[in-house]
């Protein structure tokens, strides 16, 4: 029966930020929190196969002690423990570094099949832990997974969907580390009854120590890139906006078009 | 400063190039492709001005073996013998799965999806669009680097090159194995390179509603895209059609987002459109801040007006 370890992200919702364009600031705070996005199908996925073939699921995340909401979710959603890695020393780890911290949890683990992470985060979307996670662990992965359409003791067979439509079909032995495509499913929201239990399910907290991290090779002296700034996007866009009845509107945006020299067919 | 870029797509490499030269001022571009790539003659769609050395990365004759551990395989021994201040790879799939391994494995930096990327006081810095695209992060690093670089981003390189060619065997091992490929029916429709893309969103009630877009698009010549919630969520439109972060980058000519909020998700794939219009009920949603010309109301009623607008009107 498969062991599934999901990595999950703790992130700000980016709808919730206040963004301020006269001063070029970005406020975060009391901007609301919420697992990533893809995380979720992430999660999804990993439920649906404890509830086809057995086996359990456990929920990662490196974050701070508010990450723990994050994983209380996904433990509503069906996951069974939850592990939280946390410790100051984690703090400003760029992505590789993040991977790295999973890794040895994954390898604290120790008995596992399949790793499924999203193929990026809602706030940063580098995309980068999944790929590196797995080059940590030296095992096999699998990309923006839209179906794992075949889970055996020892081999999972997963298709992937590139662009342009080209799909690829592709097997490996496990354990291996699979990111998944949002399409893949969608995800469950739990029952109170759910949530409520996810109360007494197990979350447990590991820090550096007890992951055995190097400590050059974590938060801001492990890594490798920095973040300078944060800027707002500038917008240079007219904004002219028409507002009235559809035809008055509508004959003045055609005219604006023409204008423009748009090509009318 | 050396350099090794790579793409299973070789047309793609030509916009490496222009990066590689231009932005960051390297003077030794080592080119990588895969001779398996379906491209035929991928070499030589890679040799252009500025490239020294192609590395040809051949293996086994099964075409099932994964690209993508091919790449990072060759990608080390290459980077391993040419010690790159900086590797550049353009951001496809393919291209999303190499770069982190190749940092990882090489324990160089990693930065994707670098927009803008250049040269200041020897750090290599790049911007990123973060947060949704509510934010553009200034990313730098002392460090050799590996970045993914959004196709279309830089005018592809020109002119004729001799470069010299080497082909090199690689045998990643079998981890990943490919054992089929299929072509999902996209219809010929490609948002990508159209000249007008008009996109549809949640402002639409039912998937059949769609079709009032159809006239206007053949009006415009342009092409029918969507937002996140239409294709991911409601299964209303091919993936392949959805405009945004997780989706498609377009540069049309024209951009008309219809019942679409704007989404910073959204905003991001369509950010460098030359004019943008939006038709929205919302008058306060974010698209009137990001559109040239904007029409307040219902796309039921205002797209039928445009199309006879346009109809009456055009010369």
């Amino acid at each position: 029966m498969p062991e599934i370890i999901v990595c999950i992200k703790h992130v700000y919702d980016e709808t919730d930020l206040r963004i301020d364009r006269v001063n070029n600031r970005i406020d975060f705070e009391g901007a609301k929190t919420k697992i990533s996005d893809d995380d979720k199908n992430a999660i999804e996925e990993a439920v649906r196969i404890k509830e086809k073939h057995g086996g359990s699921v456990t929920v990662l995340s490196l974050g701070g002690a508010e990450a723990r909401k994050s994983i209380k979710e996904a433990l509503a959603m069906g996951c069974d423990k939850g592990r939280l890695l946390v410790d100051p020393v984690f703090d400003g780890s760029d992505a590789i570094r993040t991977a790295y911290v999973l890794s040895l949890a994954v390898k604290k683990i120790g008995k596992f099949d399949l790793v499924i992470t999203a193929s990026g985060s809602t706030d940063i979307y580098s995309g980068i832990v999944g790929p590196s996670l797995a080059e940590f662990l030296k095992i096999p992965l699998i990309t923006f997974v839209t179906k794992i359409s075949e889970l055996s003791s020892n081999k999972i067979t997963a298709e992937r969907t590139l662009e342009e439509g080209l799909v690829e079909t592709v097997e490996c032995d496990l354990p291996a580390v699979v990111s998944i495509s949002r399409e893949i499913n969608q995800p469950r929201f739990p029952t109170l009854l759910q949530i409520m239990s996810a109360g007494k399910k197990e979350i447990l907290e590991w820090n550096s120590q007890s992951l055995g991290a190097e400590l050059s090779l974590v938060g801001k002296t492990g890594s490798k890139i920095q973040v300078e700034a944060l800027n707002v996007p500038k917008s240079a866009r007219k904004r002219i906006i028409f507002e009235g009845s559809p035809e008055d509107t509508a004959s003045k945006l055609a005219d604006a078009l023409l204008k423009e020299g748009i090509e009318v067919k | 400063m050396t350099s090794v870029i790579f793409s299973e797509n070789p047309r793609l490499v030509p916009e490496l190039v222009t990066a590689a030269i231009e932005k960051l001022g390297a003077v030794d571009v080592r080119a990588v492709v895969l001779a398996s790539s379906q491209e035929t003659g991928a070499s030589k769609i890679a040799s252009v001005k500025g490239v020294s050395k192609i590395y040809e990365l051949k293996h086994d004759a099964s075409n099932l073996v994964s690209q993508e551990q091919v790449a990072v395989k060759g990608l080390e021994i290459v980077c391993n013998e040419a010690r790159p201040s900086f590797v550049l790879v353009a951001a496809t799939r393919r291209g999303r799965e190499v770069a982190p391994r190749l940092a990882t494995r090489l324990g160089y930096a990693c930065i994707t999806d670098a927009l803008n990327p250049r040269l200041e006081e020897g750090r290599i810095v790049a911007e990123r669009v973060v947060w949704g695209g509510n934010a553009i992060a200034k990313i730098s690093t002392k460090d050799a680097v590996v970045m993914t670089i959004p196709p279309k981003a830089h005018e592809p390189a020109t002119g004729e090159a001799n470069p010299e060619l080497r082909p090199l065997e690689v045998n990643p091992g079998a981890e990943v194995r490919v054992v089929g490929r299929s072509q999902k029916p996209t219809g010929k429709v490609n948002i990508k390179d159209a000249d007008v893309v008009i996109s549809a969103g949640r402002g639409f009630k039912k998937k059949e509603d769609l079709s009032l877009l159809d006239e206007l698009a053949q009006l415009l010549n342009g092409v029918i895209g969507a937002s996140r919630p239409l294709t991911s969520d409601l299964g209303w439109m091919p993936e392949e059609r959805q405009v945004g972060l997780s989706g498609v980058t377009v540069k049309p000519k024209l951009y008309i987002a219809v019942g679409i909020s704007g989404q910073i998700q959204h905003l991001t794939g369509m950010r460098d459109s030359k004019l943008v219009v939006a038709i929205n009920t919302d008058k306060n949603a974010p698209i009137f801040q990001e559109c040239d010309y904007g029409v307040v109301g219902d796309l039921y009623c205002v797209i039928p007006a445009l199309i006879r607008a346009l109809r009456s009107k055009k010369v």
